[in-house]
């Protein structure tokens, strides 16, 4: 379970942007992800889906980060998706019981429609 | 090694430290007969309870000691994992240390952060904060043990339920 490299990519979509993050997320890391998304967030994005698909790992402190995204996105009313949680990472956001606060979808796909 | 004999790690309070831990901690219930899916609430307890540490109990200093002894545990024929994590904080009042309501009512509410104390509560058999009599700091007991087999419908067994301590 060594910490694989982290990677966060952006791409435009037609109402929004898709961020692509792989590699555990813990303490260790997560402070770069919330720099990622805030300056991401700096502007107004109607739609920000973030693809989890290579995240096998996650703490609270990612999850937080992800909730302070959702509350930025809330108050614009504008929305967030996540998807492709891996089970580990689901698992966080049921003990958490997050996961009937966020949009989760299984595929990038069903993300553009949520 | 004995099976049984206790694992004792003691690593700086770096958070690049936490993967190691990680690894360890799945390893050795694994070994104890842990499925995954209990492994993996356990990793994540133990990464919780050590995050708290790093950041409230060292103030995010990354010199400090953590100490982790695993063991493995029997309990009415089912078989588990105690993890002892001591720290160096200063002593606290461990009344002190509540979850708060992981999710309240309106969605709005939620805070970012301050998540791990409900984590680790929901996430293992037993769990216990204590003052260490040892030497100044704090010492946190976790308990997990190994979950029945599914039963037919998919859900966990009323043994599970009952044995939720």
């Amino acid at each position: 379970m060594a910490n694989s490299p982290m990677t966060i990519t952006s791409s435009p979509l037609d109402d929004g942007q898709m961020v692509q993050v792989t590699g555990d997320i813990d303490y260790s890391r997560s402070s770069e992800l919330r720099v990622e998304l805030m300056g991401l967030l700096g502007r107004p994005v109607a739609r920000l889906i973030i693809d989890l698909v290579g995240v096998n790992y996650m703490d609270s402190s990612g999850v937080a980060v992800l909730v302070e995204a959702l509350q930025i996105q809330r108050k614009r009313n504008q929305k967030l998706v996540l998807c492709n949680l891996q089970p580990k990472v689901k698992g966080i956001f049921e003990i958490a019981r997050l996961n009937t606060v966020f949009t989760l979808t299984d595929s990038v796909e069903l993300a553009k429609g949520a | 090694m004995a099976d049984h004999a206790p694992i004792s790690i003691r690593i700086d309070s770096d958070p690049v430290h936490l993967c190691v831990v990680r690894s360890a901690v799945e390893t050795a219930a694994s070994r104890f007969g842990l499925p995954q899916h209990d492994c993996d609430r356990l990793v994540l307890a133990v990464d919780e309870a050590m995050t708290n540490i790093i950041r409230h109990g060292y103030g995010g200093r990354d010199d400090r000691s953590i100490w982790v002894t695993l063991s493995r545990l029997a309990r009415n024929g089912q078989t588990g994992i105690e993890v002892v994590i001591d720290d160096e904080t200063e002593q606290i009042d461990t009344g002190l240390i509540k979850a708060k309501p992981l999710v309240p009512a309106n969605p709005d509410e939620i805070t970012p952060g301050g998540l791990g104390v409900g984590i680790i509560e929901q996430s293992v058999d037993h769990h216990a904060y204590q003052r260490r009599t040892d030497a100044t700091g704090l010492r946190l007991t976790l308990q997990k043990f190994a979950s029945p087999p599914p039963t037919n419908d998919g859900g966990p067994s009323k043994t599970s339920l009952s044995a939720k301590a």
